[in-house]
């Protein structure tokens, strides 16, 4: 009992969050071991001692009770890591789209198995690329798609559309190098650096384009999202920064997550810092745009506090309690401190493996991983990504942001930091996913 | 009876739910007759698929086609790149554009024509020879814009995007000019 009370108070018993109250409780009260959970503050402790990362932010929490809750480091040069650091979570604003979308789908007014064309006509008639022999007269060929895309294409990734920064990860056999032409050709970005068009100007072009893959035969990893967030402004009749403002974050009192930052809390963001991995570690430039391969990040939009183009997958700022809250309401099939977002039938079907049909969502995981309508999902604990359950359900950001939900153990884990490049960062999640599970000591 | 009729109504609405649910999706597509398909950068205005009509220009090009009893769709694309696939791969029937903007295999042995003359720039459309009715439309559309430019359909469609009194009665005559000259080469 004395041990319990010195972990608590060392963890800050009760924490006020820009004027939210985040408890944290006692691990053991929530089955979790307050011993062992000091095992994540030796992996921070180490990231930050040995100059991987500049700081983190991690939370644990289980029973809907934040257990663990710690900032380590700095968010930038002189200013310390605080828990209500704003950070860059760019592919965890995935799943908030997603949630957009379900939330439109509950008020029926899309079906999941709608032709995107039905709300963005620029998708329709699409065709597929498919490459030619070398020393063809044409590169390749356009065929007709065997059926449109549909909105659970773009939730689930398995539309054709690609990102252009992970076509590098598909074999040139399937006619990548085309495809990027294409792409980069009409202006297509990954959405990591803010355009100055909004949202739909670019979702058009890219609905003119060829897929990479017939829908539904492929799970790529790509701007689906963004094509939502402009497919939720086309159906809701709502700018889709608005639309998320009003319909998710103000419901679920997720008071610091924003499209475009207000002024008063630019000074809470944190900044991106380039890791070697081996003691290398420099804070990237006031106005530097980040480069790998085809890869292009702009981390200065973030400080910017006007702006139109609202990524749906990338484009979102929070904090680690604002997306533990999020979370939370995910685990709690849709609900969280009695406001209901969504239905359990729906959280259900999100969190379904079976939206990917054969495919393994193997970028970011392993096989045994699926992805559901939003997120990778934990199939079987036979691979080498395991998160400590079957079902358990996760994504993660570019900056190194992650996010885990064990809705068997009910337990989130949620691990923040803005580190850069984002490979570096599969060893330390891994090692805070099996910290975090053994931890459970009920 | 009332009653009856309700029964009556109701029975129907279930059937055609059931059929909606059972046999596959009726879509416009399905019926969509893809015939005489013009291609193009998109260019918002003058010839976009966002438009109903498809824009100044390819209004006009819609116009004088029809005169003769043909029809065309416009499809647009993001990237000429798309535009020249169409053209030499699918041998789709042309392309709208500026002369700059057709590459010289573009403009080799197909067949050019000019269709108008918008906010200083002159704007073309391209009979593509690989499509095997290129050159009997092309002749078509020849006559047809001869019979817009007589009958003032030409001029309506140009004020209609361009607002009254945005055409001189020189522009018109310009064109016309222009217009007789390309009729006298080909």
């Amino acid at each position: 009992m004395k041990m319990l009370f010195g972990v608590c108070i060392a963890m800050a018993y009760t924490t006020i969050l820009s004027g939210v109250d985040a408890t944290c409780v006692p691990p053991e009260s929530v089955g979790l071991s307050s011993q062992r959970l000091k095992n994540i503050d030796t992996l921070t402790d180490t990231l930050i001692d040995e100059k991987k990362m500049a700081g983190t932010v991690v939370l644990v929490a289980r029973h809907g009770k934040i257990a663990y809750f710690k900032a380590s480091g700095k968010a930038d040069e002189g200013k310390s890591m605080e828990k209500d650091s704003i950070m860059r979570i760019m592919s965890m604003s995935k799943p908030i789209t997603s949630v957009a979308t379900m939330l439109l789908y509950e008020q029926g007014k899309l079906l999941l198995s709608d032709p995107v064309s039905k709300y963005i006509p620029e998708f329709k008639n699409q065709k597929v690329l498919v490459p030619l022999p070398q020393g063809s007269p044409f590169p390749y060929k356009l065929v007709p798609v065997k059926r449109e895309v549909t909105i659970r294409d773009l939730l689930a990734h398995t539309s054709g559309i690609m990102y252009i920064s992970y076509a590098g990860l598909y074999p040139n056999e399937l006619g990548r190098k085309d495809m990027l032409d294409l792409y980069k050709g009409a202006q297509i970005n990954d959405g990591y650096c803010r355009s100055d068009e909004e949202i739909g100007d670019m979702v058009k072009r890219l609905g003119r384009l060829p897929l990479s893959a017939q829908p539904g035969e492929l799970w790529e990893y790509g701007l689906n999202s963004d094509v939502l967030g402009y497919l939720v402004e086309v159906v809701s009749g709502m700018k889709f920064d608005k639309f998320v403002e009003q319909n998710i974050f103000k419901p679920l009192k997720m008071d610091d997550s924003y499209f475009i930052l207000p002024q008063e809390k630019v000074h809470r963001l944190a900044a991106v810092y380039k890791s070697d991995w081996n003691g290398g570690l420099e804070r990237v430039g006031e106005h530097e745009m980040l480069f790998s391969n085809e890869l292009a990040m702009c981390p200065y939009n973030a400080y910017e506090t006007s702006g139109k183009y609202f990524s749906g997958g990338g484009g979102v700022l929070s904090t680690a309690y604002d997306y533990f809250r999020f979370s939370q309401m995910l685990l709690n099939k849709g609900e969280l401190d009695g406001v209901r977002l969504l239905s359990r039938k729906t959280v259900e079907l999100m969190t379904a493996t079976n939206h990917s049909g054969q495919f393994y969502a193997d970028y970011l995981h392993d096989k045994g991983w699926k992805f559901g309508l939003g997120f990778a999902i934990q199939q079987d604990r036979e691979h080498n990504v395991d998160a400590g359950d079957v079902g358990v359900f996760e994504w993660a950001g570019l900056y190194s942001t992650r996010f885990s939900v064990d809705p068997k153990e009910e337990k989130i884990t949620i691990f923040f930091s803005q580190t850069t490049p984002f490979g570096h960062h599969f060893d330390v999640w891994d090692k805070l996913e099996v910290l975090s599970a053994s931890a459970i000591s009920d | 009876m009332k009653n009856l009729g309700i029964k009556i109504t109701g029975c129907i609405i279930a059937a055609s739910v059931s059929l909606m649910a059972t046999g596959p999706r009726v879509t416009a597509s399905m019926f969509t007759d893809v015939k005489n398909e013009i291609v193009a950068v998109e260019a918002p205005k003058l010839y976009s698929m966002q438009q109903s009509n498809g824009g100044v220009v390819f209004e006009i090009v819609t116009a004088a086609l029809k005169t003769q009893n043909e029809t065309a769709t416009l499809t647009t694309y993001p990237i000429q790149k798309m535009v020249d696939y169409y053209l030499t791969q699918e041998k789709v029937l042309g392309s709208i554009g500026r002369v700059k903007e057709f590459s010289a295999e573009d403009k080799k042995g197909n067949i050019l024509l000019p269709v108008s003359r918008v906010q200083q720039q002159d704007y073309w459309i391209l009979f593509n020879v690989k499509n095997a009715d290129a050159k009997t439309i092309a002749k078509k559309y020849m006559e047809g814009i001869t019979t817009i430019l007589n009958n003032g359909q030409y001029h309506a469609i140009l004020e209609k995007y361009e607002g009254k009194n945005s055409l001189s009665a020189g522009d018109i005559k310009a064109f016309k000019a222009q217009w007789k000259k390309e009729l006298l080469k080909k």
